[in-house]
């Protein structure tokens, strides 16, 4: 009896945590890049972009949402020299998040490579 | 869902992977020997009928021949974008009796692409996958064509081939096959997941694999990162990972000289992880330290660059390469892989400092080369109007040069390289300029080495010397192909085709 009683008791602490995890969540401000901010209402729609609860990288479909698509993208750095959207290697599939870090820095992995230089 | 009762590791096997582990050198790098006890539960967190790791030419061609024969594919990819090293690479691919070669005029024969294949492998090879492989060069080349592959109008001379048989795409880069083919098989519905890196090749108490532990939501190159999900392979596990050429640490325990003074033209992901749970799960490993430095590369970009395709395509066939303290050539320009890397290595200063070779040709011999005007734009190729002034401009013994280029040029004329036996495709000689020119370094390439395969690309087991059940491997990570020098353009054919083969053999078992 006094064992199920401690399990009811760790059950409910469990819950409250989660549940002031969660709160605490859908109250944290993400630092955005500035052309996001908008559309991330200054970086505290999380579910924008993250579909997951947790923080986890999005699709590039969480992308392509509002960019269009992979095409449309690379339509629009095609006066870009050595165009990242459409180039020999990836063609126009390449990962979005392989080079855009929203929260971060982004880089583009043509460096690895080349000395080309892009704006970001 | 059936819930299924394999392990990790069956009891019977384990002692014995835990000892190829060790031989193989691959242990620590996994860090989990025993079991996955803090990993998911027993029940398949997915199923498919055929499980494909790597997305590179082995991986897609495996993943399309699979999917054909009706069966359910994953393709998993550790890193953000897919295709690997088959992504970033010059696109050329050694077809023995193309339609192209044909038409040119130019006879070749499976016979005579092993044969070449087994002077630079130096006896290595094992042969009768080289002939699988020659063999099967004609209908991965078909294979390509019909799933939108296109490809340059010339038929190239490589390095080591006695005639002409390279095939370039049109757009110089192995993405002229990795994305069309990526696109078919999305097409066919093949499922491609990226940041997807596998954990562990899980067996039943037979041996036989059952599926594999990953990683997904991975973040590369944070080895814990990602949730750990078991996916069950019904039918067959088709290891397509790649080399470990950007694997530092255990690429110098393999040879120690392939330390970090030396860079990588591979991407970074090109890491032995794969390698390892292959040896885990019982497969041979073959000659792991036959790791190839690529001839020409550029100490003035990083990776794989713009400068093979400048050495490979123009300087070395048709220019000469001088070492800078005497004006004079040191090695044909054309042999095979292997020779040249170790000629350009032993140019260090007492300090033990690369004395970097310098590769020039005249304008006429630039043709062929698709990145000299990137080479020229970003440093790593440079112009001159005269013989002077490039020995001038790269600090090469003058005297000995004009010397070593009246000699070259008088060769040339007389159709004989009679200092290091180069065979002159074309009469060109360096008389005319402007003269291109660039500095040569070698870079780690391809590892020849690998896991032990059959010609059905089912992976060997080191204890039994059977088949692992319901195990394939193919491309870079299997070892014995190449032997102790990979020919340049060859490794695409090894992929397409044993990467065919094993998807076909990997789907025959499906439900």
């Amino acid at each position: 009896m006094r064992k199920q009683n401690i399990w009811a008791l760790l059950l409910i602490a469990a819950l409250a945590l989660g549940f002031s995890f969660a709160q605490e969540a859908s109250q944290r401000q993400a630092a955005v890049k500035e052309h996001h901010l908008g559309v991330s209402q200054n970086g505290t729609n999380c579910g924008i972009c993250h579909a997951a609860s947790a923080p986890e990288i999005p699709p590039d479909a969480a992308c392509l949402k509002c960019h269009g698509s992979y095409e449309k993208v690379a339509q629009r750095t095609a006066a870009v020299e050595h165009n990242p959207h459409d180039s020999p290697h990836y063609g126009t599939t390449a990962t979005c998040t392989a080079c855009h870090s929203e929260h971060g820095t982004s880089g583009a992995i043509c460096s690895d490579c080349h000395l080309f230089k892009y704006e970001m | 869902m059936k819930k299924d009762r394999s392990r990790t590791n069956a009891p019977a096997l384990s002692r014995r992977s835990l000892l190829i582990a060790a031989a193989g050198s691959a242990a620590a790098s996994i860090g989990v020997l025993s079991g996955f006890a803090a990993g998911p539960g027993d029940r398949w967190d997915e199923e498919y009928d055929v499980v494909i790791v790597g997305s590179g030419f082995a991986g897609t061609s495996a993943a399309i021949e699979a999917r054909k024969r009706g069966a359910s594919v994953l393709v998993i990819e550790k890193m953000a974008v897919f295709g690997g090293n088959s992504a970033i690479n010059g696109g050329a691919f050694a077809v023995a009796g193309s339609p192209l070669q044909a038409r040119q005029g130019i006879k070749d024969s499976v016979e005579q692409m092993v044969e070449d294949m087994l002077k630079a492998g130096r006896g290595l090879n094992h042969v009768e996958l080289l002939r699988v492989i020659a063999e099967g060069t004609r209908w991965a080349y078909e294979f390509t064509l019909e799933y939108g592959v296109q490809y340059k109008d010339v038929v190239l001379q490589f390095g080591g081939h006695s005639i002409p048989r390279t095939l370039q795409t049109t757009n110089n880069s192995g993405g002229g096959i990795t994305v069309p083919l990526g696109k078919a098989a999305r097409n066919m519905g093949v499922i491609f997941r990226n940041r997807t890196k596998l954990e562990q090749i899980l067996q039943d108490s037979s041996g036989a694999v059952t599926g594999i532990v990953v990683r997904e939501g991975h973040r590369f190159p944070d080895e814990d990162s990602g949730r750990l999900r078991r996916i069950r392979a019904r039918s067959g596990l088709v290891m397509a990972c790649g080399g470990f050429s950007s694997d530092v640490r255990f690429r110098t325990r393999q040879d120690p000289g392939m330390d970090n003074s030396l860079q990588s033209t591979n991407h970074a992901g090109a890491t032995s992880e794969g390698l390892a749970a292959l040896l885990r799960a019982g497969a041979t490993p073959v000659q792991l330290d036959q790791i190839q430095l690529g001839p020409w590369a550029s100490p003035d970009e990083k990776g794989f660059g713009m400068s093979p395709q400048f050495l490979q395509q123009a300087a070395f066939p048709y220019g000469i390469m001088v070492d800078i303290r005497t004006g004079k050539r040191f090695v044909n320009e054309m042999a095979d892989r292997k020779t040249r890397s170790d000629a350009i290595l032993k140019h260090k200063d007492e300090a033990g400092n690369p004395v970097y070779p310098v590769a020039f040709v005249a304008e006429e011999g630039t043709g062929e080369s698709p990145s000299l005007g990137n080479a020229l734009k970003y440093g790593v190729a440079h112009k001159f109007d005269t013989i002077e002034a490039l020995a001038q401009f790269y600090g090469i013994n003058r005297e000995g040069l004009l010397a070593q280029v009246d000699r070259y040029n008088a060769f040339v004329k007389a159709g004989e390289d009679r200092e290091f036996g180069k065979t002159f495709f074309k009469k060109i000689t360096l008389e005319k300029g402007p003269f291109y020119a660039g500095r040569a370094w070698v870079k780690v390439h391809h590892c020849m080495g690998g896991v032990q395969i059959n010609t059905k690309a089912q992976v060997i087991h080191m204890a039994t010397g059977e088949p692992i059940p319901r195990l394939f491997a193919s491309g870079e990570v299997t070892g014995g192909v190449h032997g102790a020098s990979r020919l340049g353009s060859c490794a695409i054919a090894d992929c397409l085709v044993m990467g065919r083969i094993a998807g076909e053999n990997a789907a025959a078992r499906k439900a």
